[in-house]
C-alpha cells in the first residue's frame, strides 16, 4: 500500500492511502508529495458517541430480564390461589365436586348429577375451607331430604399429590363424623384416586394370596369385582385368594389403558400413596381396617388398571380385596376400570375418578352401595363403613364406582359384592351377600 | 506535585486547539527525547525513527489523558515506551528485510528508485513538486471550506463498509459535472442528491460529511495527480477509472 503524505506537523503528518482513506500517522521526517509506504499510525482514542450508545442501553437489558423475572413469579404466585390442587368427590345421593387449591380453599364446586346440582344451588362456596363447605353441604342435604339417618355419604379423592390424598383421605373422614356425631349416625366412605386416575394398585405377588394383607383381602375383593366384571369375579370376591384373581388377571384382557401395568406389581405408581402400595394389597388387608390405606389403592387404583387389574393380580391376591385396592374400586366400572368401566364408572378408569363411580351415585352406593346404606348389605355397609377398613368403604366408593363397574348394572350391589370383596372381604368377600360376611 | 496544575490545564487547553497543542508538545520534547532514551537503551536523536514514534505516543497521549488517569506525565511516559516496544517488535520481525522504498543513502530516494530505474530522476523530482502543488492548491480551497486535512484523517471512514458507501457517493458524484460545479460555486455539499443520486444511506454520508466534501473537490479540475493516486476508488467494482 503506498500512501501520499498531504500534511505535516510537529508531532505527526496526514497521509492518502490508496483506497481513499485519510490517516494520521507518525511523521517520520516526511515531505508533503511525498509516497512512503511504512507508515505508523497514530491509535486515537474511540468515538464516545459510539460507545456512549453502547453502554446507556446496556442497562435497559438488564432491567427488563429483571422485570420479567418478577412478573413470572407474581403472576405464578397469584395463579396458585386458583390452580386446582385436589378435588373431592362428594356423593350422599347428589354428587358433587368440590375443587381445592393448595391451601385446601375451595375454589371450585360443581353438581354431577341432578341432585348435586340442586344441593348447590345457590351456595356459595368461595374462599371457603373445605371442611366448612362439606360440613355445610351436608347439612343442606339434611334439610332438603337427601341424606337420612343411617344414609352414607362416598367420598374420593382426586390429586396429583398422592400425600395429600393419604393425608386427607381421613382428616376428611373425620372432620365429616364429628360434624355429623350429633346429628345422625351416617356412612362415610373414601376413595382415593391418583391424579393419574389410576388406582392405587396394591402390589402383591399374585402368588401370595392375601397373605399380603389381610386387608388385601378386600381388595382383593373389589378386585374380583372387576374380575368379576369381566371374567369370574361376579361377585364372588371369593377370591380364591389370589388365586381367583390372579387367574383373572390373566384372563382379563388389560384394557390398553392399563396405564396401570397389568402385573400386579409394577403398579406402582411411583406417586401412588399406595406405595404400599403393594401394601395395598397387603395393607389393604389391614384394610379392613385401615380403609386408609386403602385410600391408597384408591387414589393410585384409579387407574383402574392397575388398580382393578392389580386387584385382580396383585390385589387379587386378595383378590377382590385388592379391588380394594382401590383400583377396584375405581375400576369397578371397568374391572379394570379403566378398561372395563362396567357400568361406566369407570369409564376408562381414568374416569374412573369421577367418572363412574361417581356416577355410580346410581345408585347405589355412590358410596352406598347397594345397600343403600352403604352398609351393603347393611351389615358390611356398617362394616364397610365402618371402613372396615376404609377399604370397604372405600369398596364401598369403589362399589359405586364399580357400581358400574362390576356390572355396574347393580351398580351398588355389585359393587357391593365388590365393595365387599373389597373390604368386606373381610366381611363378606364381597359384600354381595351383604351379610357382611364377616 | 504543584507542576501537574498547569500541565493538565494545558493537556486539556491543547486537546481543542491546535496551536496550543504545538505549543505544549515544543515545550516538552527534551522530556520526548529523554523518555526515548530510556526504552531504546541508547540516547535518541531528533533524527532517529523512534524520536518521531515518540513524538506522536506524546501526541496521544494529550488526547487521550483524563484527569482520573493520574499525573500526566506518567501517563505520557507509559504511552512512548509502549509505542517503541510495539514499533521494536515490528522492527525485529522485519529484521534484515530492508523494504524496497526505504530511503536509500543521503537522497530522499528509495531503493527502488535506485534499482530498476529507468525513471528520469528529473522527472521523479517534477512529478514531486506537481503533486505538492496540487496538495497545496487542495488545501487551500479547503480553507475556504473550512476543513483541514487533520479534520479529514478523523472523519475518514475505518470500515471497509463504510469506506466502499463513501466510495459509490464520490464515484457519482465524479461522473456529475454539474453536481461538482454547483459545489464550487456554492461552497455547500449537496447531500440529498448525493445520498440519492447513489443509492447509499444519507446517515452514513452525514456521518463522513468533511471526508466527502474534500474527495469531492480532488474530483474536480486539477488533481490529476491524487486522482491518479487514488485509482482504487475511482476503479469502483470492477469499471473502468473515470
Amino acid at each position: 500500500m503506498k500512501y501520499l503524505v498531504m500534511e505535516c506537523h510537529l508531532s505527526y503528518a496526514v497521509v492518502l492511502d490508496e483506497e481513499g482513506r485519510f490517516l494520521r500517522v507518525a511523521n517520520r521526517h516526511y515531505k508533503v508529495g511525498q509516497m512512503v509506504t511504512n507508515i505508523i499510525e497514530m491509535q486515537i482514542p474511540q468515538e464516545r458517541t459510539d460507545t456512549g450508545r453502547k453502554k446507556r442501553k446496556n442497562w435497559i437489558y438488564s432491567l427488563a430480564a429483571v422485570a420479567a423475572c418478577l412478573i413470572l413469579v407474581t403472576v405464578s404466585m397469584l395463579r396458585m390461589g386458583q390452580t386446582i390442587y385436589a378435588s373431592v368427590y362428594m356423593a350422599i345421593n347428589p354428587e358433587v365436586r368440590i375443587d381445592v387449591n393448595r391451601n385446601d380453599v375451595v375454589i371450585g364446586l360443581e353438581g354431577i348429577n341432578g341432585d348435586g346440582r340442586d344441593l348447590i344451588e345457590d351456595y356459595l362456596y368461595q374462599k371457603k375451607d373445605l371442611n366448612v363447605v362439606m360440613s355445610e353441604l351436608v347439612d343442606r342435604a339434611i334439610g332438603m331430604g337427601y341424606l337420612h339417618e343411617g344414609g352414607q355419604i362416598s367420598l374420593t379423592l382426586d390429586s396429583g399429590d398422592g400425600d395429600w390424598i393419604s393425608a386427607h383421605g381421613s382428616s376428611l373422614e373425620a372432620s365429616l363424623n364429628e360434624h355429623l356425631t350429633e346429628k345422625m349416625n351416617v356412612t362415610i366412605e373414601i376413595t382415593n384416586w391418583s391424579s393419574s386416575g389410576q388406582q392405587i394398585i396394591i402390589p402383591i405377588e399374585p402368588d401370595r394370596n392375601d397373605q399380603d394383607n389381610p386387608d388385601q383381602e378386600e381388595t382383593s375383593e373389589t378386585a374380583s369385582e372387576y374380575e368379576t366384571d369381566e371374567v369370574l369375579d361376579t361377585g364372588d370376591d371369593t377370591d380364591n385368594p389370589d388365586t381367583g384373581d390372579e387367574q383373572n388377571n390373566s384372563v382379563r384382557p388389560e384394557p390398553p389403558e392399563d396405564e396401570s401395568q397389568t402385573s400386579e406389581e409394577p403398579d406402582r405408581d411411583p406417586w401412588l400413596p399406595g406405595n404400599d402400595g403393594d401394601e395395598e394389597g397387603a395393607s389393604e388387608g389391614s384394610r379392613d381396617e385401615n380403609d386408609d390405606s386403602f385410600n391408597s389403592d384408591v387414589t393410585g387404583d384409579d387407574g383402574g388398571e392397575n388398580n382393578g387389574r392389580d386387584d385382580d393380580g396383585t390385589d387379587d391376591d386378595n383378590r377382590d380385596d385388592d379391588d380394594a385396592d382401590n383400583d377396584d374400586g375405581n375400576d369397578d366400572n371397568g374391572d379394570d376400570d379403566n378398561g372395563d368401566d362396567d357400568g361406566g364408572t369407570d369409564d376408562g378408569d381414568r374416569n374412573d375418578g369421577a367418572d363412574d363411580d361417581r356416577n355410580d351415585d346410581d345408585a347405589d352406593d355412590n358410596g352406598r352401595d347397594d345397600d343403600g346404606m352403604g352398609d351393603d348389605n347393611g351389615n358390611d355397609d356398617g362394616d364397610d363403613r365402618n371402613d372396615d377398613n376404609r377399604g370397604d368403604d372405600a369398596d364401598d366408593d369403589d362399589d359405586r364406582n364399580d357400581d358400574n363397574g362390576d356390572g355396574d348394572g347393580d351398580t351398588d350391589d355389585d359393587d357391593d359384592a365388590d365393595d365387599d370383596d373389597d373390604t368386606d372381604d373381610d366381611d363378606d368377600m364381597d359384600d354381595d351377600d351383604d351379610t357382611d360376611d364377616d | 506535585m504543584q507542576n501537574e496544575h498547569p500541565i493538565i490545564k494545558a493537556v486539556y487547553a491543547a486537546k481543542h486547539d491546535i496551536q496550543k497543542m504545538d505549543e505544549l508538545i515544543r515545550s516538552y520534547i527534551p522530556f520526548i527525547r529523554s523518555e526515548a532514551s530510556k526504552s531504546l537503551f541508547r540516547p535518541c536523536t531528533e533524527q532517529d525513527d523512534e524520536f518521531s514514534i515518540a513524538m506522536i505516543a506524546f501526541h496521544e497521549a494529550i488526547l487521550s489523558y483524563e484527569k482520573n488517569r493520574g499525573a500526566f506525565l506518567n501517563y505520557a511516559s507509559v504511552l512512548i515506551r509502549n509505542r517503541l516496544i510495539d514499533y521494536q517488535r515490528k522492527e525485529a520481525r522485519h529484521q534484515g528485510h530492508v523494504s524496497l522504498y526505504e530511503k536509500s543513502g543521503d537522497e530522499d530516494r528509495s531503493i527502488m528508485d535506485e534499482l530498476a530505474d529507468d525513471r528520469d530522476p528529473l522527472e521523479e523530482s517534477a512529478n514531486l513538486q506537481a503533486t505538492q502543488q496540487e496538495i497545496a492548491e487542495l488545501s487551500e480551497i479547503m480553507v475556504q471550506f473550512g476543513v483541514s486535512f487533520s479534520d479529514v484523517a478523523d472523519h475518514s471512514p475505518k470500515q471497509e463498509r463504510t469506506l466502499e458507501a463513501c466510495a459509490s457517493a464520490i464515484r457519482y458524484a465524479a461522473g456529475n459535472k454539474q453536481l461538482l460545479d454547483e459545489l464550487l460555486k456554492t461552497k455547500r455539499l449537496p447531500m440529498a442528491q448525493l445520498a440519492l443520486g447513489s443509492g447509499t444511506e444519507r446517515k452514513t454520508l452525514e456521518r463522513h460529511r468533511k471526508y466527502i466534501l474534500v474527495m469531492l473537490l480532488i474530483q474536480t479540475n486539477g488533481y490529476e495527480i491524487i486522482r491518479g493516486h487514488l485509482k482504487h476508488v475511482l476503479k469502483g467494482k470492477g469499471g473502468l477509472p473515470v
